[in-house]
């Protein structure tokens, strides 16, 4: 297998797993914040701020595996 | 092994004093800045203490939203010196007013983030990098560097190459955050709209999803320049963090 050819898949497997593992986070992320508003729907606006923050914290990981792996390890 | 290069510029490069300038995101920076000014100044200007006028509401609504955190941080209350945490409200502000403004001029179509390089982002990282530990310095003194043993005796010394990569990482993953969702949020614009390239149907092709993901960045961007202003806080508290006397 050549160079360019290993480093194409690499790249889509990395893709691939990054937004995986966000999906996921999100998910469990979110399943959470709607128990938290069916257990106390008064607390949906300071859960929502909280939830907002801990999103965009945790799609910081994938994005960089997005850059690292679409823009610097590729040609 | 790294083929590519993150603080590339795709755009002509002005030459100045020895130093390299990328010319969009300089002017983008000078726009940011000066549409930040003049608000600023008409929102001053018409200023009412009892009936604010609207301009004036809003910059209200941002700067009491940070100094609501400032304010209501642990390691940043009210023990803190005054003027110290007013340079931290006012350093808070200025970042997330920037941020904002920045990622928001994305959306108007002849316009580009200066927020998509990692030029910028990496800059203002390193701006909070010196921020927090200067501030540490100069609330703690010379015993700031006490504040990188976490473990008491000899653990502490053992994991301080650990305690100091993580401090490395910081501006790190903040700079790389917020250029991967700018940068990423415009690619996908660009990929988006070449979705169907028939001429008839243009408004079945790509247009409509790309102003979907137009909505979806904008609420990334703001999202993404909170998100900057309260890590900032978070590291600037930690840095200043005094242990308790017991």
């Amino acid at each position: 297998m050549d160079p360019t050819s290993a480093h194409i898949l690499a790249a889509g497997i990395g893709l691939g797993l990054a937004a995986t593992g966000a999906a996921i986070g999100d998910g469990i992320m979110t399943s959470k914040f709607l128990e938290g508003i069916a257990r106390q729907p008064e607390a949906q606006g300071r859960l929502l701020t909280n939830m907002l923050i801990s999103l965009g914290l945790i799609e910081a990981l994938p994005l960089i595996v997005l850059v690292l792996v679409g823009f610097v390890f590729t040609h | 092994m790294l083929q590519g290069d993150v603080l590339a510029c795709h755009n002509s490069l002005w030459t100045a004093f020895g130093l390299q300038f990328c010319s969009t995101t300089l002017v983008e920076t000078w726009i940011v800045m000066a549409l930040i000014a003049v608000l600023a100044l008409l929102a001053a200007r018409g200023a009412r203490a009892g009936r604010p006028g609207r301009l004036q509401n809003i910059f209200e609504l941002a700067l009491d939203f940070v100094a609501g955190f400032v304010g209501g941080s642990q390691e940043v209350g009210p023990e803190h010196p005054a003027r110290s945490r007013r340079l931290l409200f006012e350093y808070l502000a200025t970042l997330l007013l920037f941020i904002f403004v920045a990622n928001m001029l994305d959306v108007i179509p002849p316009y580009i983030a200066p927020t998509n390089t990692l030029n910028t982002t990496l800059a203002l990282a390193l701006v909070t990098f010196l921020f927090t530990h200067l501030s540490g310095v100069a609330r703690r003194g010379l015993r700031y560097g006490g504040n990188f043993l976490h473990s008491p005796g000899i653990a502490g010394w053992v994991l301080l190459p650990l305690a100091l990569i993580e401090e490395l990482s910081k501006p790190l993953t903040l700079s790389f955050r917020l250029f991967g969702n700018i940068f990423a949020g415009e690619l996908m614009l660009v990929v988006v709209m070449q979705l169907i390239p028939l001429r008839w149907y243009y408004f079945v092709g790509g247009f409509i999803p790309h102003l979907v993901w137009l909505l979806f960045s904008i609420f990334v961007g703001a999202v993404q320049s909170l998100i900057f202003m309260l890590l900032s806080l978070a590291y600037v508290s930690q840095a200043t963090a005094v242990p308790e006397h017991h």
